[in-house]
């Protein structure tokens, strides 16, 4: 097999990154959601060094025969377009930097975990970088985007019990407001069934934004599908933390994401 | 505020989401009411599906299991309904025996 082979997702591919359980290895999972129709063999085998190359190569293999990819741009119908509704597979998943690029397999490392592990129930949030250590006296500013008025209650109290500083918002306009005021929020904790806008439009905007797009956003939502799961990190949520949860697990994910211990 | 605030601010925070209940399977009851009609109205489901996956999302948050569980299943059972269109007689059966399980639990 050439190394600048690319292979897409036929429709059952799609559907097993879908389904509600899957019979396939971890291995071969992690290969069919790094499998976009773009990149080549080769550089989806970078990503699982020092794994032998021979053994990704064969797992490729079983799933192309089993049917679950086909050459990208064949006519067996691959690619029907289901997936990349998602975002994920039209994210470049090869940054330009090695630094961005370890991120990145991190990144999927951690969905992946999450998938193997604990299926549908999400309780993951990435490790900043660098440790971060607060001055005497500084607070953590934490937006919280949050519609349901008796969760939100609950989540300002938490907050304020960690000597974090909350900030609320419950809507579009909220939002806004929101992250207008100084000094920016640190960190974002973000529901996504808003009344008025799609919590993941909000999620993009912040991370398409020039000054607001380095503050992580830790997603917060009933929806616990494989499916969910995946579009939050492709568009770029630094953490995905199921309803309902502890709220224990919230101030893990933002001391996580922010570096604090 | 010491950790025992937190503790009875937090039961008091769980039994005001509890009295909330009512009031919000009233509304998700004139929701349906106003879906599961001659002229279905493709707003209310928008905000059906809002309002019960939001109580599917807080109800386990404030320890209350089989309300959080009822409101998923009550969630899933509008999955595939079309904005505008009428739910067929046993998705209509459902997801009002779905909703009489929310109000018991």
């Amino acid at each position: 097999m050439d190394e600048k082979h690319v292979y897409a997702l036929t429709p059952k591919g799609s559907r097993e990154l879908k389904s509600a359980a899957t019979s396939l290895t971890a291995l071969e999972l992690k290969l069919l959601v790094l499998v976009d129709g773009q990149s080549t063999v080769g550089r989806i085998v970078k990503v699982f060094a020092p794994q032998p190359k021979a053994e990704l190569i064969d797992a490729l293999h079983k799933l192309k025969q089993a049917g679950f990819l086909a050459d990208a741009g064949g006519d067996d119908g691959a690619g029907d377009g289901s997936i990349e509704a998602t975002g994920f597979f039209t994210r470049p998943i090869f940054p330009e930097s090695k630094e961005a690029g370890a991120a990145a397999a991190s990144q999927s490392d951690e969905t992946l975990q999450l998938l193997r592990k604990n299926g549908y129930v999400a309780r993951i949030a990435k490790r900043a970088a660098e440790e971060r250590k607060l001055a005497k006296g500084e607070k953590v500013h934490v937006l919280v985007i949050e519609d349901d008025e008796h969760l939100a209650k609950l989540l300002r109290m938490f907050l304020v019990m960690h000597e974090f500083v909350p900030r609320m918002a419950a809507n579009r306009d909220g939002i806004t407001a929101a992250l207008r005021l100084a000094p920016k929020p640190d960190v974002a904790l973000l529901d996504v069934t808003l009344p008025d806008i799609d919590g993941f439009e909000v999620l993009l905007r912040i991370k398409q934004h020039p000054v607001l797009k380095t503050m992580p956003v830790i997603v917060m939502t009933a929806k616990a599908t494989r499916e969910a799961v995946l579009k939050g990190l492709a568009c770029g949520a630094d953490g995905y933390i199921t309803k309902p949860f502890d709220v224990d697990v919230i101030s893990h994910a933002v001391k996580s994401v922010l570096g604090l211990k | 505020m010491s950790w025992q605030d937190l503790g009875k601010e937090f039961q008091k925070l769980r039994r005001e989401f509890r009295a909330s209940l009512p009031a919000k399977l009233t509304r998700m009851r004139s929701l349906w009411g106003r879906i599961d009609c001659e002229e279905p109205d493709a707003d209310a489901l928008e905000i059906l599906k809002r309002e019960v996956h939001t109580m599917a999302g807080s109800a386990g948050s404030f320890g209350l299991p089989q309300v959080s569980k009822a409101a998923a299943a009550a969630e899933a059972a509008l999955d595939g309904l079309k904005a505008g269109s009428r739910p067929g007689a046993k998705r209509s059966a459902k997801f009002r025996v779905l909703l009489d399980k929310l109000e018991k639990a």
